[in-house]
């Protein structure tokens, strides 16, 4: 299962919360990372959700933290399972630094759902 | 008659040799005086950005200012997917931390919030951190006149171009 968050969502996300703009990270996570992750860990054998952010021109820190930090503050979801059928794809050399932002962000809200 | 062959034939492979790592040392160095200049103008974006107040500001004016750091920003994040090639894996490994802790510290928070206010914290700290990275930099363009960093590098660039075309 992959999200390719040019094609299916923005390739100019923006934005923390909805007052920053349409295309933000909290509507991000809600309406395509909660529901593609909840549906693979339903199925059997579990798939994986591939992130695919080659398509997008930028990206600020507070939608990458809301949209992957923020899954460990969604109620009742089951965050430490999710981390592990989540993977992060990006080809183009100039993205790398927002892939590592996101397994940055996600080992930061792993080691905090921790304590 | 052999023997002067042979020491003409040497003479001419270190002459190739140290042109070559002219060429190295000169391109390297030349991408990252480019790339500290880069970063002392993205340096200066956040620091202005950080220091105003966009209470009283209508939003227009707040996102265009969020989509000319986001512009400057290509400039670093180009730079960061070669860098390890450029820099020299240790140095990298340092500069890699420095450059996300900047893009956390610089362009995230409220960094896209409306009618938000200065966050002097914000502009202090992304400062400094700019200022690390502009030092690591500084070494590692030093680091670059070694014949072993040239070496590296050449290793690298060709080893990731052997890698693109499997």
């Amino acid at each position: 299962m992959t999200i390719d968050i040019a094609k299916q969502f923005s390739r100019h996300p923006a934005g923390r919360v909805p007052s920053d703009g349409p295309d933000n990270g909290e509507r991000f996570r809600n309406e395509c990372l909660v529901p593609a992750l909840l549906a693979a860990l339903d199925s059997a054998p579990k798939k994986t959700v591939v992130v695919d952010i080659d398509g997008c021109r930028s990206f600020g820190s507070s939608f990458l933290e809301e949209s992957f930090g923020g899954l460990a503050r969604v109620p009742a979801f089951p965050f430490p399972e999710a981390l592990k059928i989540l993977s992060i794809r990006s080809s183009k050399p100039h993205l790398q630094i927002y892939k590592d932002a996101i397994l940055g962000y996600l080992d930061d809200a792993k080691a905090r759902a921790a304590i | 008659m052999f023997e002067k062959l042979s020491l003409a034939l040497f003479g001419a492979l270190v002459g190739w040799l140290l042109s070559w790592h002219r060429y190295r040392v000169a391109e390297n160095a030349n991408l990252i005086n480019d790339h500290i200049a880069d970063m002392e103008r993205f340096a200066e974006a956040l620091r202005v950005h950080w220091t105003t107040s966009y209470k009283h500001v209508a939003p227009d004016v707040h996102r265009a200012d969020i989509a000319k750091i986001k512009a400057q920003h290509t400039s670093v994040s180009s730079f960061y997917g070669e860098a390890e090639s450029r820099l020299g894996t240790a140095s990298f490994r340092n500069y890699q931390v420095l450059q996300l802790r900047l893009f956390t510290v610089g362009m995230g928070g409220d960094f896209e919030t409306v009618s938000r206010s200065v966050d002097e914290n914000a502009a202090i700290d992304s400062q400094v951190i700019a200022w690390e990275i502009i030092q690591s930099l500084r070494s590692a363009r030093r680091e670059q006149y070694g014949l072993m960093a040239a070496i590296h590098s050449t290793w690298r660039r060709w080893r990731g171009q052997t890698k693109q075309h499997v």
